[in-house]
């Protein structure tokens, strides 16, 4: 069994994920948004593999974990994407500042 | 019946209106014959169905499938696994629909003809004839609808089509005609959005009443019915409206589509702007498509309704207020016809009065005994209007076409350029002020007969009132383009060597025709009520009796109300024929002298100030109001994942304390 108890992984599941959404709204640098997000993923990919342990006593379901390693895949595709979006956008606008990312008025 | 010429005559249209954009680029004539020739085909098949109407029966060729009302219907959305719904798509064949199809078809491709000679000098005919062609297809399939559901989509294509048409010349850099524009094509852009605007509002309560019918039929039969001969057949269902207090909100909102389409009060404020299309989109929005959707409709659910308040006496509702709403539109519209400046607007003016016209004559048709009779009465105008409605805006048109403005005072003494449009257009003006024997005549003498005969002397003071205007502003434009001098514009353009000509053939053509049916067809009146009385499945209750011959013309000339018609022409006419006529004084003078009469210049050339209103409270309240709520929208994508945060955790709070 592992050390931690089930309530501390998801503690630290939603404290993670929490964190993130702070970066996400009080940030505005694009690159710690980026991080925020990324933050945000690997909450929700830790309660996956927690939820595989504990659902189940002494059996750990494979499935779950196995979405989880598609899930990192696909989070390290999208990281590669988004810091491709924000170096165009840095180089369109000068800045990484989201909030002066507009071309509309107002 | 030709083989399944209940789906052709629309699909044929339809089909056009995908091939024409391609034609055009090769040939612009092409493609303005291609689709006048298969709105000929189309009126062959709408012809087709009138032994079927006569007979009583629908058939293919010779094969007889059944009687009429007959639904020739497909599946069309079947959900019967899942939940109890199962829509049908079919063309409902009854001697209403089959009446409506051949004034549509025959007007239109009488329009479509003339429309070659008309727009044959524009850019982008390809676009043109795309929308003319799916605004006919749409057009037919709405009269041939045998539910609400395929009603209300087809009234939506209309409504769509209207709106792409009349800001046909979006494009047009000339300065605009009203302030607050950049340019004219933006003006036209700002009508089109406008006459969308106003009918969507109308069809959204509209939707919301169909939408009514079937919770009720849901709830009586156990599943939503649209059909309209079901819903004629058994009155469960507005039983089961009326037991809760829905009734009056769905004879409102059921009226409400009708009155946005046919531009009645207090929806009528989109017309007169449609004006700002081609001419022969004018004419086909007015004489043949959408503003006669709306009669068609409410004549549609005429027996329903009628039927259904003999049981339950509140539908009566229905009857009151199509009669006061239309009677006071007419009279609204023709007020604000005596002042228009644009020759156009007056005829706009004029149709939403003789709209008006149609529907006081279905409501008193609920409020007297004579049923039918107010029913055919109304169809019977609703032709003949169409007719002379086409004729004057393609007059009107051709008029345009030559002398290159809209404005009427900037006409004047183009009758001896133009005799054959002057005599064209005499003709239509004399058939909408309804003198004897122009078929306006006719209908609209039995709409002020039974207006009479209602008892109500609100409903015929409007009606008889509007007979001495409708002639006033019928000779005023006539005058105005027509006779007495040139005025300076035109003098101008002679010395520059550009007179008024007369148009060519493939557009006088069309008015000759159109001339000689508002001659005549007011005589074939008649016919009218023993064609619409074969095959109604609610004709055979009233034991009505159907007029020959010798009786309707006796009835139309002996009726007390042709001597009040009569006078009230005359009253309406000396003015027009002093001022405008013998132009023996400027109007203007004798408006200035006299400070009545100039104040209610003022308030007519306001339009009673209701558009003014309308713009205030909507266009300006809204603006007012989405400048506060704007501030929402910063466009940083912080704040915005904030509101998405701040909603998911609402939502998760809610999904928790449920």
């Amino acid at each position: 069994m592992p050390s931690m108890s089930f309530e501390m992984y998801l503690s630290l599941c939603v404290a993670l994920y929490v964190t993130g959404l702070y970066i996400l709204i009080a940030k505005r640098n694009i690159i710690k948004m980026i991080m925020g997000i990324e933050i945000m993923l690997m909450a929700s990919n830790l309660l996956f593999v927690t939820l595989s342990i504990f659902m189940k006593n002494g059996y750990i379901d494979p499935l779950a974990r196995s979405i989880v390693i598609i899930s990192i895949a696909i989070g390290g595709a999208i990281a590669a994407i988004a810091i491709s979006l924000a170096i165009y956008a840095a180089r369109l606008f000068g800045t990484t500042d989201v909030t002066k990312l507009s071309k509309l008025k107002g | 019946m030709i083989m399944y010429a209940d789906w052709l005559i629309w699909m044929i249209p339809a089909f056009m209106a995908f091939i024409t954009p391609f034609i055009a680029r090769k040939s612009k004539t092409l493609a303005g014959a291609l689709s006048s020739f298969g709105l000929l085909l189309s009126f062959i098949m709408a012809l087709s169905m009138i032994p079927d109407v006569l007979n009583g029966t629908f058939s293919y060729g010779s094969e007889v499938k059944g009687s009429l009302p007959y639904d020739d219907e497909i599946t069309w959305i079947d959900l019967s696994n899942v939940v109890n719904l199962k829509l049908t798509f079919g063309m409902l064949i009854d001697p209403l629909s089959v009446f409506m199809v051949n004034v549509v078809s025959f007007v239109s491709m009488l329009i479509f003809i003339y429309s070659i000679g008309y727009m044959h000098d524009e850019e982008d005919v390809g676009r043109y004839w795309f929308w003319m062609n799916t605004f006919v297809a749409a057009m037919l399939l709405l009269v041939l609808a045998n539910n609400l559901i395929q009603l209300f989509i087809t009234w939506e294509i209309v409504g769509l089509c209207s709106w792409a048409l009349i800001s046909f010349w979006y494009k047009s850099q000339a300065p605009s005609p009203e302030p607050g524009f950049k340019t004219e094509g933006e003006y036209n852009a700002h009508c089109g959005f406008k006459a969308l605007v106003t009918t969507g509002f109308a069809d959204t309560f509209f939707l919301v009443a169909i939408l009514l019918v079937g919770w009720s039929t849901l709830k009586v039969y156990g599943t939503p019915i649209f059909k309209f001969t079901i819903l004629a057949q058994d009155f469960g269902w507005v039983g089961e409206l009326s037991r809760s207090i829905l009734l009056p909100i769905f004879i409102v909102f059921i009226l409400s589509g009708p009155f946005g389409k046919s531009a009645q009060f207090p929806y009528h404020e989109w017309l007169p702007e449609a004006m700002a299309g081609p001419t022969t989109v004018s004419a086909l929005i007015h004489a043949a498509t959408m503003v006669k959707a709306g009669v068609y409709f409410v004549a549609r659910m005429f027996p329903i309704m009628l039927e259904a308040s003999k049981v339950y006496p509140d539908v009566k509702l229905f009857f009151v207020i199509v009669a006061f709403v239309g009677g006071f539109t007419a009279f609204l519209a023709a007020s604000q016809g005596m002042v228009a400046r644009e020759l156009k607007k007056v005829l706009a003016y004029s149709t939403i009065s003789q709209i008006g016209y149609m529907f006081l004559a279905l409501g008193i048709g609920g409020l007297i005994e004579e049923h039918i009779l107010a029913f055919w009465v109304a169809l019977f105008h609703l032709s003949s209007h169409a007719v002379f409605k086409a004729l004057l805006f393609l007059s009107a048109g051709s008029v345009l076409h030559s002398v290159g403005t809209k404005y009427l005072d900037e006409m004047g003494g183009l009758k001896k350029y133009m005799p054959i449009t002057y005599i064209a257009m005499l003709v239509g003006a004399l058939a909408l002020s309804g003198v004897p024997p122009f078929s306006g005549f006719f209908s609209k003498d039995e709409i002020v007969k039974l207006s009479w005969e209602s008892g109500n002397m609100i409903l015929f003071i409007f009606a008889i009132t509007t007979v001495a205007i409708t002639i006033f502003y019928s000779f005023r434009m006539i005058g105005y383009v027509f006779l007495g001098e040139e005025s300076s514009y035109i003098k101008k353009k002679i010395d520059e060597g550009h007179p008024p000509h007369e148009s060519p053939p493939v557009m006088t053509i069309p008015l000759i025709i159109l001339a000689g049916i508002s001659i005549i067809y007011g005589f074939m009146g008649f016919l009218i009520p023993s064609f619409l009385n074969r095959g109604e499945f609610w004709v055979a209750q009233m034991g009505a009796k159907v007029p020959d011959f010798v009786e309707f013309l006796v009835e139309s000339f002996t009726a007390m109300t042709v001597l009040f018609s009569l006078v009230f022409l005359a009253i309406g006419f000396l003015p027009a024929y002093y001022i405008y006529i013998t132009w023996s004084k400027r109007p203007e003078d004798i408006v200035e002298k006299n400070s009545l009469l100039r104040a209610l210049y003022i308030f007519l050339k306001n339009r009673w100030y209701i558009n003014a209103f309308y713009y205030k409270v909507f266009v300006n309240g809204l603006r007012a109001f989405s400048s506060i709520i704007r501030r929402i929208q910063t466009g940083i994508s912080n704040v915005n994942i904030a509101y998405a945060a701040i909603g998911i955790i609402a939502f998760i709070l809610f999904i928790l304390l449920l």
